[in-house]
């Protein structure tokens, strides 16, 4: 659960040093930058789409993300993405190529500190789950769809009742 | 000591704390950003299409004999990536980026609400923040000409002319300095006000806490009473409680359900977790201990404390209306007890008259405690003539099934509610806010009413609206939440 808040905050500040990579590479001293700030901009926005819907936790009710179901159910197409050995190694390979220029530094060593992170959660066997439905939490009480078929018991009319709100 | 529309700023801190994280987060991206154009502006004056430039190649050069001052960090052709860690401010840069992330990233909602030790532990690494924040520009790395130089040669006109000629030119060769480091001025203070704060907590620690008595309540709930010398409390107010025994670095904050004028301070815990339910265990409390622990056996207890709230200040107002949802009605424990021991006193005439007490709780189960309380409350009032003084009324939202319904309407008539034995009854689903406020408006005209609540979020901004709206023409609504 944490490797997925480093690596999607990671791939944030990839992709914002990836436009920064091209602004500066557009300029004339830096013209190596642009190649690698286009890299950097395109796998940030990969890597946030990957990230994003948060995985469902082993227990109790996990908090979704708002508009994570967009792009959960892309998630649960893919292959190998439930997977957290792969994702650690896809995220270390990615990254080292944006690593040689400064701006997209800064992204690709969070990006690598996640994939880190998501290789301890492997080795504990853990993997990405959609998040179901909200479980129910209302009590097991007797089904009330129907509306009452007799009218309920009522006092006699004329006895005062002070307790009433 | 100040006035009470200041001091309610202060009940805000955590927000402030967070705005405040924000922005360094929004100023460190920009900082980093701006510092990578300049690492590479550094070491790409070093390559060879660059040094063309007789201007550069000549400016990178001053420093390498002796008596000169350097313009460039960078003495030498490295990668850019790796000059920034040749940078002092570089290096330092790193560490501190690294832990801000840590602490970010584990900061949010999800991970504090379901891994709070991952949260805990990591956002200590604020102390590795500041630290290598005040040496950051320790080197001063960030150079100009000194003013100085600036006065014998004027880079306007120098810069024109070919820097070979430059002694012939009336352009000696100029002089650099860095700027000196200035954060910690700036943080300077707050941070020794925090060792101030831990140093008291140290001692604190070493001060002994008596247990007096240990209750053990229906649904998981244990009452611990203790003593500890010279500590007062105000209404309303929580302390941290930490046990050697089970962890020496868990402090846990617990609110105050005792009144200041009982000579014990007592809390009520809940048994959720793995550090309440070791509290348990050595406290005695647990299903295995029947027999009674005497006081040598009792774990030693660490308080720090008290510390304010919201609640305080409800003193101060002639009416309050207290809604407490929840585990939220833990602070108007020691609120209404402490009311009830003030009205004891005959010649201390308070200026509080009338408070309005709202409990709103999904099911009752866990808090028998707290009706157990309001019981014992409304017969002492009965007694001394003075029920019009506390008024209150209880919601229960939900957790009732069908078989309960019946129950309770069967019992419609008592003149004590069926679940709590109070002689309010019991209401069922949610308050009508709007109708509340406004009756309460009517009634009491002219006057500050204070609104204090304890509990959920949605229902704080429910009633913030409800206060704002139902001010004005002589009756105004100050709403105060405290943070859990």
């Amino acid at each position: 659960m944490w490797a997925n808040e480093t690596a999607l905050l990671g791939s944030y500040v990839l992709s914002i040093g990836g436009i920064i990579g091209i602004m500066g590479g557009l300029l004339k001293n830096f013209m190596f930058w642009l190649p690698i700030g286009i890299y950097g901009l395109i796998f940030g926005i990969i890597l946030v789409i990957l990230e994003y819907p948060r995985g469902r936790k082993n227990k109790g009710n996990t908090a979704e993300r708002r508009f994570q179901s967009c792009t959960a159910t892309l998630l649960t197409k893919l292959p190998f993405v439930d997977n957290y050995y792969f994702r650690a190694i896809a995220y270390f390979i990615v990254c080292i190529p944006s690593a040689i220029i400064v701006p997209t530094l800064l992204g690709s060593v969070f990006v690598i500190i996640g994939s880190g992170i998501y290789l301890g959660a492997a080795c504990h066997n853990e993997k990405w789950a959609p998040v179901s439905a909200r479980t129910e939490v209302r009590s097991q009480s007797a089904d009330v769809t129907q509306p009452p078929s007799r009218p309920p018991p009522r006092l006699p009319q004329n006895v005062n009742n002070p307790n009433q709100i | 000591c100040c006035p009470r529309r200041i001091r309610r700023i202060l009940d805000k801190n955590i927000k402030f704390h967070r705005m405040c994280a924000y922005m360094i987060v929004l100023m460190t991206l920009i900082h980093y950003f701006a510092h990578s154009f300049n690492v590479d502006f550094f070491t790409s004056a070093y390559t060879s299409k660059i040094l063309r430039k007789r201007l550069v190649a000549r400016l990178i050069q001053i420093g390498n004999a002796p008596n000169e001052t350097y313009l460039n960090p960078i003495r030498s052709n490295v990668f850019s990536v790796g000059a920034v860690f040749l940078l002092t401010g570089g290096w330092t840069g790193v560490i501190i980026t690294l832990s801000l992330f840590f602490m970010v990233t584990s900061s949010v909602e999800f991970i504090r609400r379901s891994y709070f030790e991952v949260f805990w532990f990591t956002h200590h690494l604020f102390i590795v923040f500041y630290g290598f924040l005040v040496v950051h520009g320790i080197s001063m790395q960030v150079r100009g000409q000194t003013a100085a130089s600036l006065l014998v040669h004027d880079p306007k006109r120098c810069s024109l002319i070919n820097p070979a000629l430059w002694p012939q030119n009336n352009c000696p060769t100029p002089v650099f300095a860095g700027s000196a480091p200035m954060t910690w001025k700036w943080v300077i203070a707050p941070m020794v006000l925090y060792v101030i704060e831990r140093i008291i907590r140290l001692v604190r620690f070493n001060q002994q806490v008596e247990i007096l008595k240990v209750i053990k309540h229906p649904s998981r709930v244990i009452e611990i009473q203790m003593r500890k010398k010279g500590f007062n409390a105000e209404v309303g107010q929580y302390v941290f409680i930490m046990c050697p025994q089970l962890s020496q670095l868990e402090w846990h904050p617990f609110t105050l359900t005792s009144a200041p004028e009982e000579d014990y301070c007592s809390v009520h815990v809940r048994i959720v977790g793995d550090w309440t339910t070791g509290l348990s265990k050595v406290l005695g409390a647990d299903e295995s201990g029947n027999e009674v622990l005497p006081s040598w056996k009792m774990p030693k207890l660490a308080i720090d404390g008290p510390f304010g709230t919201a609640s305080e200040d409800v003193f101060n107002y002639p009416v309050a209306i207290c809604v407490g949802s929840g585990i939220g009605v833990t602070p108007f424990a020691s609120l209404l007890k402490s009311v009830w021991y003030k009205n004891l006193n005959p010649e201390h005439e308070m200026v509080l008259k009338k408070v309005y007490f709202f409990w709103i709780c999904p099911e009752t189960h866990a808090f028998e405690w707290f009706g157990d309380l309001l019981a014992y409350l409304e017969r002492q009032l009965a007694e001394i003539g003075r029920q019009d003084l506390i008024e209150y009324h209880i919601y229960l939202t939900r957790g009732w099934d069908h078989k309960q319904a019946k129950t309770i309407y069967a019992h419609e008539e008592d003149s004590r509610d069926v679940i709590t034995g109070l002689e309010q009854k019991t209401n069922y689903g949610r308050p009508n806010w709007d109708e509340i406020f406004s009756k309460t408006a009517q009634s009491h005209p002219n006057t500050h009413v204070g609104v204090f609540f304890c509990g959920v979020a949605a229902l704080s901004a429910k009633l913030h609206k409800m206060s704002n709206k139902h001010s004005g023409s002589g009756v105004s609504f100050h709403y105060n939440k405290e943070n859990f």
